[in-house]
C-alpha cells in the first residue's frame, strides 16, 4: 500500500478491462494496454466461482499471474478453491431441466438484440424455445433481426411498458418455467442450464442469477460498479421470508436474469402492469414480483453460476436517472404494499430505508466523490417522487385496461 | 429360503388424534417397493378420542397390522410399548404425520444389510407448503436446515441428529440400549436416545433416499408450541442430570449465566410466576397480531423469547430455584487433550488412513510441523472418522488450508501474501457480498 495520497478510483483516464479467465488455464501474461485495471471473472474448470480486482499501476509482469490473481481473490473463489484442490467440487451433471422458454422484451435496441440472440445461440440445445417481445418499437429493425434467427418466435405487443411486455409473453408462452433476459445482456454459454437447474424443489418459485459487467470503459459504468452494480456475490442462496424481508426480495435476482415457474403468476398474479420501465414508477416489476413470490411462503433461489454480461449505461447522467429509478420504484412498490394492499410489514421496510439514506446522506456530506452528483440525495428524491407517480402509473394501466 | 411367516420389518407407529393422517400414511405404506408381505405394522393409539382405533381395525391392507392401545402416555411410552409387541428383528418407527416414498422401507432394509448395528435416520423434510404466516415460515426453515445439515458431505454426527420420526434400527440394538427413557415422556425423549447410542457406540447414519414427507404445516400448532418448549426445559434438567458429560450441550446449561434479556426471563420464571404468566398472555396475544400482519421481524424476535420464557418456566419446575440451576450449569469445557495429530505434509490420504484407523475425539492437524487447525472435541457426538477430514478442511478451516495451499503452491514453499478475503470466508448473505465486493474496489483505490 502507498503512503502517498492518491486519487480515489483507478486512473480516470482509462477505463478497466472486463476478463474471464480459468485459473486451471492461465495465459502467460495478460494485456494491460490502456487500461488502468481489471475486473476479472475468476473459473474454476470453466464454472464461474469469484472475481477479483486488479490496478495495472506498478504492474510488474514478472509476478506470476495465478498469485497476482488469487491475492485479489475474493472469499467465494477462495472456498471453491479450497474446495477444488480437496476433490470436494465433483462436475455438475447435467441436470434434468424443466422445459423452458426463453424470453427477450426488447424496445428500438435491434443492435443489442442482435447480439444477444447470437450469444444465446451458443448455448447448449437443452430443448428451450426463443421468444421475443418487440415492445413497441418505432421501427421494423427489431423484427428483421429476428428474421435472422430461425426458431425464434417473434411477437409484437404495441402497448409500451416492460410489464405489458412480460405478461405478453407469458401468455404467449406455455413452458414451465419462463427465463427472462435483456436484450442488452450476453448469456454465459451455461446460463440457462445453470438457472434452469434450480427449480427441482417445488417451493422455488423463481430463480435469478449473477449479472457482471460486459464493460467498464467509461467513468459512469465504473462507478455503477462501484457502488454495487448488479453484484450480489457468488455465493448461491436460497431466499424465503425467513431469511428475507420480502421488499428486499431484489436480493436474489433481477428482471435481466431471471427465471420463473409458470405456476407463480396462479400464485401470486401477473406482473403489475404499473411498475418498470415504461411507467412511471421507472422500475420494479421485477422486485414486486419477487416480493410477492416471497411474501406468499415460496422460494428463490439465488445461483451465480447462471452468469450472464450486462452493458451498463455509458453516461453520468443515465446512471443517475437509474439510482432515481430504483428508489422511486422501491417506493412505488412500499405505496402498493401499504395503502392497495394493505400490508403493515411495509413500515419495518421504511424504518430500515430512513436508518439506511439518512446515515448515508450524513457519511455523503464533505465527503469527496467520483460521482458529479450525491448519490443519497438522488436517492431521496427518488423515494419522494415514488407514491405520487405509482398512482399516476396505476390511473393509466387502469384507464389503458378498461 | 427365509420363512415367510416371520417378519422382516416391524414399523412402529405412535398416534394421538390424527386419523386422518394416518389412515394416509397407512397407505402410503401399502405402495412400498418392499415386499408388502415381509413388513408387519404396529399401531400405538395413545390416548385417542377419535375414532382412530376402529378405523385401523377396519383398514385392509396386505400386512398384518397390531394395535395397541395406550390412555395418553406421551410418545416416549408409546414406542417402547409398540416395540413390546413388535417381532421382527427390525424396527422402523414412523410418526403418524410423515408420509414415506415407496422406496422407503427398502432403503431402511437395505441400510442393514451387512454393517455394523446402527441406527439409521431417514429423511422427514416438510411436505411442500408455502404459507405467509411467520410461525408456518420459521418451523419449515428449521425443518429445512436440519435435514441440510444431516445430508451435508463430512457432517458429523451428534444426539441431535437422532429424530424418532423416520428411524429405523436392529431390535437387538434397542434393546441393548434400552429403549427410549420413559422419564421423558413428551421431549428430548428421542435426543436421549441419540447420547446412549452413541456412548454405546452405535453409528447414527442419515438416509436421504429413505424419505417421507412431513406434514408439519397441518399438525404442528402455534398454540402447541409453547407446551413444547416448556416441556424441553424440564426435559433438559433431566437430561443434564442423567448424562452430566454432554450437558454443555444443552440450552439450559448454556444460558447460565443468565444475561440480559435471559435474565429478566429466568427471574419471571423462578421467583415472580404472575409476572410471567402476564408475560407469556399478552407475548401470545402480540404474537397473534404479528401473524395475522404477517410482521416476520417481530415476530421472530418475540417468538424467541416467548419460547425461551417457556422452556425456562419448564426448566424451574424441575430445577427449583437458580441455585440449582447454577449447580447443574458449572461445567467443565475442557475436554480431552487431542489423541492424533496428522501431517497434512504426508499427504491427505495418510491423514484420512490415520484418523480412520484411530477414530479419535479430537484431531490436531499439522502441515510440516506448523499447527493448521483443530478437529474438535464434542460431547455425544461420533468419533472422527476419515470422511470428516476433507469437508472439515473446506467448510470450518477453509481459512486455515487456504494457507497451506499457498505454501504448496508457491515455488519455494513460502507464504508469502496475505489475502484479500480473509475476513469474509464462510460469509454469506446480500450485505456481506456487498461489502466485500466494496472492499475489494477500495484495496484498489489504495495501490
Amino acid at each position: 500500500m502507498s503512503d502517498t495520497p492518491v486519487p480515489p478510483g483507478p486512473a480516470k483516464s482509462s477505463g478497466l478491462a472486463v476478463l474471464d479467465l480459468d485459473v486451471l488455464d492461465l495465459p502467460p501474461a495478460i494485456d494491460t494496454g490502456t487500461h488502468a485495471g481489471a475486473v476479472v471473472l475468476l473459473r474454476i474448470a470453466g464454472r464461474p466461482c469469484g472475481q477479483a480486482v486488479l490496478s495495472f499501476r506498478n504492474w510488474d509482469e514478472q509476478l506470476p499471474l495465478f498469485e497476482r490473481l488469487t491475492e485479489a481473490a475474493d472469499s467465494a473463489f477462495w472456498e471453491a478453491w479450497v474446495a477444488y484442490r480437496l476433490g470436494l467440487r465433483p462436475e455438475p451433471e447435467t441436470p434434468t431441466l424443466p422445459p423452458i422458454d426463453v424470453v427477450i422484451c426488447t424496445r428500438d435496441r435491434p443492435d443489442d438484440l442482435a447480439k444477444c440472440l447470437s450469444d444465446l445461440m451458443t448455448m447448449p440445445d437443452d430443448g428451450q424455445r426463443y421468444t421475443v417481445i418487440d415492445n413497441a418499437s418505432r421501427t421494423d429493425d427489431t423484427r428483421q433481426v429476428v428474421e435472422r434467427f430461425p426458431g425464434v418466435r417473434y411477437v409484437r405487443e404495441d402497448r409500451p411498458g416492460l410489464d405489458i411486455a412480460r405478461n405478453r409473453a407469458i401468455a404467449e408462452t406455455t413452458r414451465e418455467i419462463i427465463a427472462f433476459i435483456d436484450d442488452d445482456a450476453a448469456p454465459d454459454r451455461l446460463w440457462l442450464r445453470n438457472l434452469g437447474r434450480n427449480f427441482e424443489d417445488p417451493l422455488v418459485m423463481a430463480a435469478g442469477g449473477l449479472t457482471m459487467a460486459m464493460e467498464l470503459e467509461s467513468e459512469a459504468q465504473i462507478a455503477f460498479q462501484r457502488v454495487g452494480g448488479f453484484g450480489r456475490g457468488f455465493k448461491r442462496m436460497v431466499y424465503d421470508a425467513a431469511n428475507c424481508d420480502p421488499f428486499h426480495g431484489w436480493y436474489a435476482g433481477a428482471g435481466v436474469n431471471m427465471a420463473l415457474r409458470r405456476r407463480a403468476f396462479a400464485e401470486v398474479g401477473l406482473f403489475d402492469e404499473a411498475l418498470d420501465a415504461g411507467t412511471q414508477s421507472l422500475a420494479g416489476g421485477d422486485s414486486d414480483m419477487f416480493r410477492r413470490i416471497l411474501n406468499a411462503g415460496w422460494q428463490i433461489v439465488y445461483d451465480p453460476e447462471a452468469l450472464n454480461w450486462h452493458r451498463h449505461r455509458r453516461s453520468m447522467e443515465e446512471l443517475k436517472r437509474q439510482i432515481y429509478g430504483y428508489e422511486v420504484a422501491a417506493f412505488a412498490i412500499l405505496t402498493k404494499s401499504l395503502f392497495y394492499e394493505r400490508e403493515w410489514a411495509g413500515v419495518g421496510f421504511l424504518a430500515w430505508w430512513l436508518r439506511q439514506r439518512l446515515s448515508q446522506l450524513r457519511d455523503s456530506i464533505g465527503q469527496k466523490s467520483d460521482l458529479p452528483f450525491n448519490v443519497a440525495v438522488t436517492q431521496i428524491r427518488g423515494a419522494l417522487a415514488g407514491p405520487g407517480r405509482y398512482r399516476a402509473a396505476l390511473r393509466k394501466a387502469r384507464h389503458a385496461g378498461s | 429360503m427365509p420363512d415367510l411367516e416371520v417378519p422382516l420389518v416391524s414399523i412402529v407407529i405412535p398416534t394421538h388424534n390424527r386419523r386422518a393422517r394416518l389412515l394416509s400414511t397407512l397407505e402410503a405404506l401399502r405402495r412400498q417397493t418392499f415386499a408388502v408381505s415381509r413388513m408387519e405394522c404396529v399401531i400405538v393409539a395413545d390416548g385417542c378420542r377419535d375414532d382412530t382405533v376402529a378405523a385401523v381395525a377396519a383398514f385392509a391392507s396386505e400386512f398384518p397390522i397390531r394395535l395397541v392401545e395406550l390412555p395418553g402416555q406421551g410418545p416416549a411410552c408409546a414406542r417402547n410399548a409398540g416395540v413390546s409387541v413388535a417381532q421382527a428383528p427390525l424396527l422402523l418407527f414412523l410418526d403418524d404425520d410423515v408420509e414415506p416414498e415407496p422406496e422407503l422401507v427398502a432403503a431402511h432394509v437395505a441400510a442393514h444389510e451387512a454393517s455394523v448395528p446402527r441406527a439409521v435416520v431417514g429423511a422427514y423434510p416438510p411436505f411442500p407448503h408455502a404459507s405467509p404466516d411467520p410461525f408456518r415460515l420459521e418451523a419449515r426453515s428449521w425443518w429445512l436446515t436440519h435435514f441440510d445439515e444431516l445430508a451435508r458431505e463430512g457432517h458429523r454426527a451428534t444426539f441431535r441428529d437422532l429424530l424418532t420420526g423416520n428411524l429405523s434400527m436392529p431390535a437387538q440394538l434397542w434393546h441393548d440400549v434400552g429403549g427410549l427413557d420413559p422419564e421423558f415422556e413428551h421431549a428430548r425423549e428421542d435426543w436421549e436416545l441419540g447420547v446412549r447410542l452413541i456412548s454405546h457406540g452405535a453409528p447414527i447414519t442419515f438416509l436421504s433416499d429413505a424419505r417421507g414427507w412431513h406434514y408439519e404445516h397441518e399438525t404442528s400448532r402455534f398454540e402447541t408450541g409453547y407446551v413444547r418448549a416448556r416441556e424441553e426445559g424440564r426435559s433438559d434438567v433431566r437430561m443434564a442430570r442423567k448424562h452430566p458429560g454432554m450437558r454443555g450441550e444443552l440450552p439450559i446449561v448454556q444460558m447460565y449465566p443468565a444475561q440480559g434479556p435471559t435474565k429478566r426471563l429466568a427471574w419471571m420464571a423462578f421467583d415472580a410466576p404472575w409476572l410471567g404468566s402476564l408475560y407469556g398472555k399478552t407475548g401470545f396475544r402480540l404474537l397473534q397480531l404479528c401473524r395475522r400482519h404477517r410482521l416476520r421481524g417481530p415476530f421472530r424476535a418475540l417468538h424467541g423469547a416467548v419460547r425461551q420464557y417457556w422452556y425456562l418456566v419448564g426448566a424451574a419446575s424441575e430445577l427449583q430455584s437458580q441455585r440449582n440451576w447454577a449447580d447443574l450449569a458449572t461445567r467443565d469445557d475442557s475436554g480431552p487433550p487431542a489423541d492424533l495429530t496428522v501431517d497434512l505434509a504426508q499427504g491427505i490420504e495418510r491423514a484420512e488412513q490415520q484418523i480412520a484407523a484411530a477414530r479419535p475425539s479430537q484431531v490436531k492437524i499439522e502441515y510440516s510441523g506448523r499447527a493448521v487447525a483443530t478437529m474438535p472435541w464434542l460431547p455425544a457426538a461420533e468419533p472422527w472418522d476419515a470422511r470428516h477430514l476433507r469437508p472439515f478442511l473446506a467448510r470450518e478451516a477453509c481459512t486455515e488450508y487456504s494457507r497451506v495451499l499457498r505454501i504448496t503452491d508457491a515455488a519455494d514453499g513460502e507464504e508469502k501474501y496475505n489475502i484479500a478475503a480473509y475476513g469474509y470466508i464462510s460469509a454469506r448473505g446480500f450485505h456481506m457480498s456487498l461489502l466485500e465486493a466494496m472492499g475489494q474496489w477500495w484495496q484498489v483505490q489504495q495501490r
